[in-house]
């Protein structure tokens, strides 16, 4: 009888592991949400989005206004402010708060890899399908623009379509992460899917929704502000003849300081979240 | 090879005020061991300490000479079979038995490949490209089983194993967990049914309330309950003579009559009641038509000890 634990010489290493961890854990958390039925609700949930816009911009023709301050404050204050946090609560407590609840986590955490490479995976995999959700609602905008505006290109704004799609991408896609990181966190620190999900709307309306909007600095500590400096400040995008009406200083940091702002908090959620999710214990079933 | 030894060392866990386990001290060896007791006794909980899935309170949990908490690693060693019914059922069977495999550094192909054989051990094969949301809870059963037997673990913990299956699928389980005990695998499985864990193996773990309440092969066990004497049952033509004649041997602490051709005899020594039994029939002094020693198995046991 041997007492002594067997060879780990032929077994990979931990970087390995943690690659293949990150790598499997990332996969298999895109396939469980990209299923064909939600792709469907998101593709009715986009129609809703391209009526509702536009009902406003033909409501805002017979006041005269200009379509494109419609299409920026719909993107702007609709999409950043509202869908991005929304969709990434959602799928952050789908991938690990659900798991978790339903228990399929467990065959992941008895795995040779490391933990932190479960959670990276896993959060990754929310941040990317926010961001492409996030993404088609930029596009379902610029359509319902398009489809309003008859083709007048005087309705879009003065971008060159590549530096559009760059900037949304870039902006989007920080924004996905650093939201879904949020609510990892969220998720992982609260004991039930639904206190999370709770505190995640409370977040998303009274802190990105209201004091985003308060007078004074209080409003650049939100991720709303500091996202629409990046959105509207970007150095490839080239000047936007609209973005001053976003530009209060006492509202919006300046374009460095939101991203430094943003890229910390990430990072700080995460270690977060590592720290509660190496500690969490799968119990058994009361 | 002989897989390393699941050792429990002063180990407590507690869910707030809830006790969970206490102070539990028991080597699993390599072979087959049963986990029993009544439900809430703490085999789930034990059995997750050793998977690494909750960390002790007090005292640790060795496989080989590392501590199964926080130890990743040692997913290489350990193939674990959790209770409850979840599972990725937007999966097809093969696909999440290979996918799973991957994390221990198989190929593609290679994990595909492995996850073809441990499905077809488990007799999956024919619904391996179904989705999981179609299985049976059978099926789901042994879909479990086959992610745990997948990477050739050393050490197998299996909780509830025999869950949801049919007799059939009953008998291959057990055939196939017997296998891995015979194999040298570690293999430590939690049980209600008493029966099946004796089909699979002598060797057992009792718990009651959270504590380790007996540990060792079911025959040592049984001895030792001196307290309780074993009943051999008799069927003969003539009882109350038999009794008169018994009541002689010294070995024999008490006999009772329940009908006119049965007869219940008390022993602390089975052995030699049955010596001076046979003795009795050979000089043709009584007719023995048949003859069972009662509560000598696992049952006995349990009921002496954790069913008390």
């Amino acid at each position: 009888m041997s007492d002594t634990p067997h060879s780990n010489s032929k077994h990979p290493s931990l970087i390995s592991t943690f690659i293949l961890g990150l790598n499997l854990s990332f996969t298999q958390g895109l396939r469980l949400h990209l299923k064909p039925r939600k792709v469907l609700i998101g593709i009715a949930v986009l129609l809703l989005l391209i009526s509702v816009q536009v009902i406003m911009l033909l409501a805002d023709h017979r006041m005269r206004h200009s379509a494109t301050d419609v299409y920026v404050v719909f993107n702007a204050v609709m999409v950043l402010n509202l869908c991005l946090p929304f969709l990434s609560l959602i799928t952050a407590l789908g991938l690990l708060g659900g798991e978790i609840e339903q228990g399929t986590l467990v065959y992941l955490l008895i795995r040779p890899c490391p933990r932190l490479a479960i959670l990276v995976g896993r959060t990754l995999a929310a941040a990317v399908v926010t961001h492409i959700t996030l993404v088609f609602m930029f596009l379902s905008c610029l359509c319902a623009v398009r489809l309003v505006g008859r083709g007048n290109a005087a309705v879009l704004p003065p971008l060159p379509t590549v530096g559009l799609a760059m900037h949304l991408i870039l902006v989007g896609g920080i924004g996905a992460w650093i939201f879904t990181s949020l609510y990892s966190a969220l998720t992982l620190f609260c004991k039930r899917p639904l206190v999370a999900l709770l505190l995640g709307l409370g977040h998303a309306l009274a802190w990105e929704g209201i004091v985003a909007f308060l007078p004074g600095t209080i409003g650049g500590y939100t991720f709303t502000q500091n996202l629409r400096s990046l959105f509207f400040n970007y150095p490839t995008i080239g000047p936007w003849p609209h973005r001053v009406m976003f530009r209060d200083p006492q509202l919006v940091p300046p374009v460095n300081d939101a991203l430094v702002f943003l890229i910390g908090c990430s990072i700080v959620f995460l270690l977060l979240a590592w720290y509660r999710f190496r500690g969490r214990e799968i119990r058994p079933a009361e | 090879m002989n897989g390393p030894c699941i050792r429990f060392a002063g180990t407590s866990k507690f869910y707030g005020d809830v006790l969970g386990v206490m102070g539990v001290n028991l080597t699993i060896n390599p072979g087959v061991t049963g986990l029993l007791g009544p439900n809430g006794a703490g085999k789930s909980t034990l059995i997750k300490l050793a998977s690494g899935l909750l960390c002790p309170d007090q005292g640790d949990v060795f496989i080989g000479d590392r501590s199964t908490w926080g130890n990743s690693r040692l997913g290489f060693q350990i193939g674990y079979l959790p209770d409850g019914d979840a599972l990725p059922d937007f999966m097809t069977g093969r696909r999440f038995v290979s996918h799973l495999l991957r994390f221990h550094g198989e190929g593609v192909r290679s994990a595909r490949q492995r996850a073809e054989t441990v499905l077809e051990r488990v007799d999956l094969s024919q619904a391996a490209n179904r989705r999981i949301r179609t299985y049976s809870k059978g099926m789901r059963q042994r879909l479990k089983l086959a992610q745990a037997l997948a990477h050739d673990p050393q050490v197998l913990i299996l909780d509830e194993p025999l869950a949801g299956l049919d007799p059939v699928g009953r008998r291959d389980v057990m055939a196939l967990i017997r296998q891995a005990g015979e194999k040298g695998r570690t293999v430590l499985v939690s049980s209600h049914i008493l029966h099946e864990v004796e089909a699979m193996t002598d060797q057992v773990a009792l718990m009651r309330h959270g504590r380790l309440i007996a540990s060792g092969r079911i025959p040592e066990l049984r001895s030792g309950l001196q307290k309780q004497p074993f009943r051999i049952r008799l069927h003969v033509d003539r009882s109350r003579r038999l009794a008169a004649m018994l009541m002689e041997c010294e070995d024999v602490i008490g006999v009772h009559v329940p009908r006119a051709t049965y007869l219940d005899l008390e022993t602390h020594s089975p052995e030699k009641a049955i010596e001076f039994l046979t003795g009795i029939a050979a000089r043709g002094e009584a007719c023995i038509h048949e003859l069972g020693v009662e509560d000598q198995g696992l049952e006995a046991v349990f009921r002496y000890t954790v069913d008390r």
